[in-house]
This record gives structure tokens, C-alpha cells and sequence, in this order.
């Protein structure tokens, strides 16, 4: 697949902080890849620093496996942190310099104002705009040039459920278009929504890099429950690829071993006359693993 | 070039402020151009007698000394085109723009050019203006009114133009450096009206300091170099020599500063992060 971005060794300080250390990234084509860590972790700051906004103190980066320059980064939708525009001016004028800048034409700013549900909106002033629309319009701004390339830094900070949901969608249907999306976050589930590949920094040093697929794989365990779990849990303990029955509020946490899946289950438990009423085969979440990976490297 | 002269003119195209400054500007180099013969009428009737003279005869707006006389007089309000050009970049840096328009895909030069090209339309329309105004105010109250007269000393336009472009490249440093625009404000105004004038007045002037190295100080401090490229023109009106060209040595110490305002502000814009 093609590369996108490669970061090669990148490093930055601030006086005795060191935010970013020796990183070392590559994201590829298509992918929607997730950089998780903690506040402070250095995310914004890499991403400060390959959006050529903050110096590095070493180290390189490519985009598009060439040396990065302005004209490049007119290939890349943006969002870093909050919305900046002039407060004074209106959502169009504002849209009017960003595509001045990205070379695009003014006639791309209604379809992408239409996209983002501001088009109502176009004439108002910056400063009118409530934090969620000041966050669409930045989401437009980095919409307008239609780039392969979109870095959403926390895109929804300080949203409410309803917008938070709103951007969610807006993301997914721009990753469905082959676009390749980097996403920092600290949400964790977010990123378990959306991404495909992720990694985690600490303290500027990257702990653990991989697909979400592979992190969020099935597990042996399973909840079951019957109309008399009493029964069910005698019944289960007759079965020798069983390791474990434990109770946990109204049902029972099942781990199995061997070549026990949810299917065998339910006919096991059918075959010896109970009815289950919950079967559900647990997965990891992001946040389990990401808490592993963060504890594992303490 | 155009790119970012564009760039520049979607900023304050609909930014009322901007546009409220440049007229309140541009209105006062207008009272200040024509307010000569008022002024004289003014001090005649107060009874002022300017070594016997009655003022009123002073042949303020006479080709070609209405060049030098307006540009050294109007210069003063330069401050005011600095307090825009502040403004400005302090909008860039608070709404954190800047970071936005490079993150966007604009390059740091070309950033660079277009805030000089801001203060290169504001120093070309002052220019402009000074011109109209110093022309009709020629065409009514001079005494000769010849092609080689009136367009005699028109050095003292591109002196007055060079003066607000030193001057507000320096305001753009200020602006970095400093990124409270009313606290670059008030230093400004102070330093350039107030301290570094009495500073060269005190260390040219006092006995304490005659001939010694401090005197030839003040000459190379930048406000002072904008304030000698055009010697105030009064003093010939009470027959003493005044200096009709615009002094090369000033001329060079003004273009050094306007070399070292800018290679700073690129340094700044070069080195620092923008977060």
C-alpha cells in the first residue's frame, strides 16, 4: 500500500520537557489511524510538527514520500485543537481565504457549508457561532480543497452528544470515501468507532502500534444466562471444554477452552434441556487494551 | 505577488475596523495638509510676529517647498498607519491565523509578503493622498505655478513613503515580539514620540554631552534616522539654511534598520512554534 506519511526519528523539546521522542510512524493509504495517549502525551505536537507549525529538533518526516512543503500541505484537511478563523468576519469570508490559500475555487464553499449543515448559516458572523458549529465550520475549512489527506486533532472537544454523534457520522463517511484520516484522540471509544489502525504515545514515546481488528478480537469468555441460572450452572459444569463458571449479577461469565464456541454452547445447553435467555460472546474493548499497553510499559 | 496581495485583501475586505482606521487616517493627513494657512491666520490674530513678519505671508504652499513642508509635518501621523499594521498581525497571532493559514498551505515567505504588502498599499495611499493634497493646495496658494516647480523636491514623497514603511516594518517586529497589541501600542507611541526624540535631543544638545561620542549616537537610533530624512523645513522661513535633499547618511542608516526589521521578523516567523 502507499504511503501516506512517514515519520522517521522525529524529536522536540521544550526547555526540559520532552515531548516527542524518537517517534516513528508510517501511515498508509485508506488507513483511519487513531494516535491515542493521555493529555500531554505529545500528540498535538506531532502533529504541530509534520503541519510544519512547530520546529523539530531532529528527525524527518514525508508526506506523500516527498519532502514536505507548502504546496503539500494544500493536500491536507486540518484541524488542530480549536477553530481558528476571525471572529468578525462571516463563515464565507472566513472559507474564502482558506481556499484561497488551498487554490480552490470559491464554488466549492456552499457545496461543503451544505455538507457540514452551515449553509443556512453562510453570512453570520464567526463569533455568532456556537462551539459546535465553529467545529463543523473547521471540519468545512478542511473539507474545501476535497484532500486525501484529513488530521482531525480532537475534532470533538467540547461538543454535546448530539454534535459529538454528528462529527462521528461526518468521519465515517469520509473514510468510506478511501480517504486516509489521522485522528488524535483521547476518547477511546471513539477511536474504536472509527479507526482502523492505531497507536499509543506516552510521554512522546510510542508504547504499541496495530490494527483495531486485531486488538478487538474475540474472546474465550461468554454470558449466559437462563430463566434459572442455578440449573444452567450445574448443567455447564458437566461440560469438560468449560474452565470456569462464574456468577456475576444475573448471569454467568463462561470460559471456555478448546473448540467451544457460542454455537456449541447454545446446542450443549439445548441438548440438555435449558433454554438460555442471554448468550453473548465477550470482546475487548480499546480502553481495557489501551490500559493493558499503558500498565504493561509502567 | 498576487497571490498574496489577494490573500491580504480577503482579510480586510469586510473588516470594519480596518477600514474605519484608514478613513480616520487618511482624514486627519487631509486636516493636517490643509490646515497650513488656518494655523498662520490663527497666530496672526493671537498677534504672533515671526521676526517682524505678519505670518500670514509665509509662502507655505508654495512649489516646491509644499513637498518638504507637508511630508515633514504629516510624517507625524504615521503612528496612526503603524496602529493598523499592529493590529493586524496581532489579529493573526491572537485568532491564531497564522498557524491556521501555514497549516492550510501557505509558506512562511509568503506570509512575509503579504503583511509588506500591507504596508506598502498603506505607505503608496498615504503617498497618494499627501500628493492630492499637497497639489491642490499648491494650485490655489502658490506663487509660481510651472511644471519644473511643482515637480521639483518630489524626492520628499518617496522619503515620506520610505518613512512609513521603516516605520511600520518596525511596528511588525513590535507586533511579534510582542503579541498584546495595546501594550505594543503604548510602547510604541512613547518610544517613538517621546523617548527616543528627548533622548536625542538631551544627548545632542546638552553641554555635558558636546563632542564626545554619546553627541553622534542619536543619529543612528531608527526613530531618529526616519525623523532626519527630511529636515524640518520652517527654520528658512526666518532666513536660516535648511537642507532642501534628503541626506544620504540618514538614507542608509534608515535602509540598515529596515534590513535588520526585516531578517528579525523573519527569524521570528522562521524559528518560532506556533502553538
Amino acid at each position: 500500500m502507499e504511503e501516506i506519511l512517514k515519520i522517521a526519528n522525529l524529536c522536540k523539546r521544550f526547555g526540559k520537557l520532552i515531548a516527542v521522542d524518537h517517534l516513528d510512524l508510517t501511515i498508509k493509504k485508506g488507513q483511519v489511524y487513531g494516535l491515542l495517549g493521555p493529555n500531554g502525551s505529545g500528540k498535538t505536537t506531532t502533529l504541530g510538527m509534520i503541519l510544519n507549525v512547530v520546529a523539530q529538533d531532529s528527525g524527518s518526516f514525508q508526506w506523500f514520500g516527498k519532502v514536505p512543503n507548502a504546496q503539500l500541505r494544500t493536500q491536507i484537511g486540518s484541524i488542530l485543537e480549536t477553530p481558528c478563523f476571525y471572529p468578525y468576519l462571516s463563515a464565507v469570508d472566513n472559507l474564502k481565504i482558506a481556499a484561497h490559500i488551498k487554490n480552490v475555487s470559491v464554488k466549492t464553499i456552499e457545496p461543503t457549508l451544505e455538507r457540514v449543515g452551515l449553509l443556512s448559516r453562510k453570512d453570520d458572523k464567526f463569533k455568532a457561532f456556537s462551539l459546535g458549529m465553529k467545529q463543523r465550520l473547521s471540519i468545512a475549512a478542511a473539507l474545501l480543497a476535497d484532500p486525501p489527506v484529513l488530521i482531525l486533532d480532537e475534532p470533538t472537544n467540547g461538543l454535546d452528544p448530539q454534535g459529538i454523534a454528528e462529527i462521528r457520522h461526518l468521519i465515517q463517511n469520509i473514510a468510506n470515501q478511501e480517504k486516509t484520516i489521522i485522528l488524535a484522540s483521547h476518547l477511546l471509544d471513539e477511536v474504536q468507532k472509527i479507526c482502523t489502525d492505531f497507536c499509543v504515545l506516552r510521554n512522546g514515546k510510542k508504547l504499541y502500534d496495530g490494527s483495531v481488528a486485531t486488538i478487538l478480537k474475540d474472546t474465550d469468555q461468554y454470558e449466559l444466562s437462563s430463566s434459572d441460572n442455578e440449573q444452567l450452572k450445574q448443567t455447564l459444569s458437566l461440560n469438560n471444554e468449560i474452565q470456569s463458571v462464574d456468577v456475576e449479577g444475573d448471569y454467568l461469565l463462561v470460559t471456555t477452552c478448546g473448540e467451544l464456541k457460542a454455537e456449541g454452547l447454545n446446542t450443549f445447553c439445548h441438548q440438555n434441556g435449558v433454554v438460555l435467555t442471554r448468550l453473548v460472546n465477550r470482546k475487548n474493548s480499546l480502553e481495557q487494551e489501551f490500559l493493558k499497553i499503558l500498565e504493561y510499559n509502567d | 505577488m498576487i497571490r498574496a496581495l489577494k490573500l491580504e485583501w480577503l482579510k480586510v475586505k469586510s473588516y470594519k475596523v480596518f477600514w474605519a482606521l484608514v478613513v480616520m487616517y487618511l482624514f486627519s493627513v487631509v486636516l493636517v495638509s490643509f490646515g497650513g494657512n488656518f494655523l498662520l491666520q490663527y497666530l496672526k490674530a493671537e498677534g504672533a510676529e515671526l521676526n517682524g513678519i505678519d505670518p500670514t505671508i509665509l509662502p507655505l504652499y508654495d512649489f516646491p517647498d509644499v513637498w518638504q513642508n507637508l511630508t515633514w509635518v504629516v510624517s507625524f501621523t504615521k503612528i496612526l498607519l503603524a496602529y493598523i499594521v499592529i493590529i493586524s498581525i496581532n489579529n493573526d497571532l491572537t485568532y491564531n491565523i497564522l498557524r491556521q493559514n501555514i497549516i492550510d498551505g501557505l509558506s512562511k515567505k509568503e506570509y512575509l509578503l503579504s503583511k509588506l504588502i500591507l504596508i506598502g498599499a498603506l505607505a503608496l495611499l498615504s503617498t497618494v493622498v499627501l500628493f492630492i493634497a499637497g497639489f491642490i493646495n499648491g494650485a490655489v496658494y502658490s506663487h509660481v505655478f510651472e511644471t519644473n516647480y511643482i515637480f521639483d523636491e518630489l524626492e520628499f514623497l518617496g522619503a515620506y513613503a520610505l518613512d512609513i514603511f521603516v516605520f511600520c516594518s518596525l511596528a511588525f517586529l513590535l507586533s511579534l515580539l510582542i503579541k498584546k497589541a495595546g501594550f505594543v501600542i503604548v510602547s510604541l507611541t512613547i518610544y517613538s514620540l517621546m523617548f527616543e526624540p528627548v533622548l536625542g535631543l538631551v544627548l545632542e544638545n546638552a553641554p555635558y554631552f558636546k563632542d564626545t561620542f554619546w553627541q553622534q549616537v542619536p543619529q543612528f537610533l531608527p526613530v531618529n534616522a526616519l525623523n532626519n530624512l527630511i529636515a524640518a523645513p520652517f527654520p528658512k522661513y526666518i532666513f536660516k539654511e535648511v537642507m532642501t535633499d534628503i541626506p544620504i547618511k540618514a538614507l542608509t542608516i534608515v535602509l540598515f534598520w529596515e534590513a535588520f526589521f526585516i531578517g528579525s521578523i523573519v527569524y521570528i516567523l522562521n524559528r518560532r512554534d506556533l502553538k
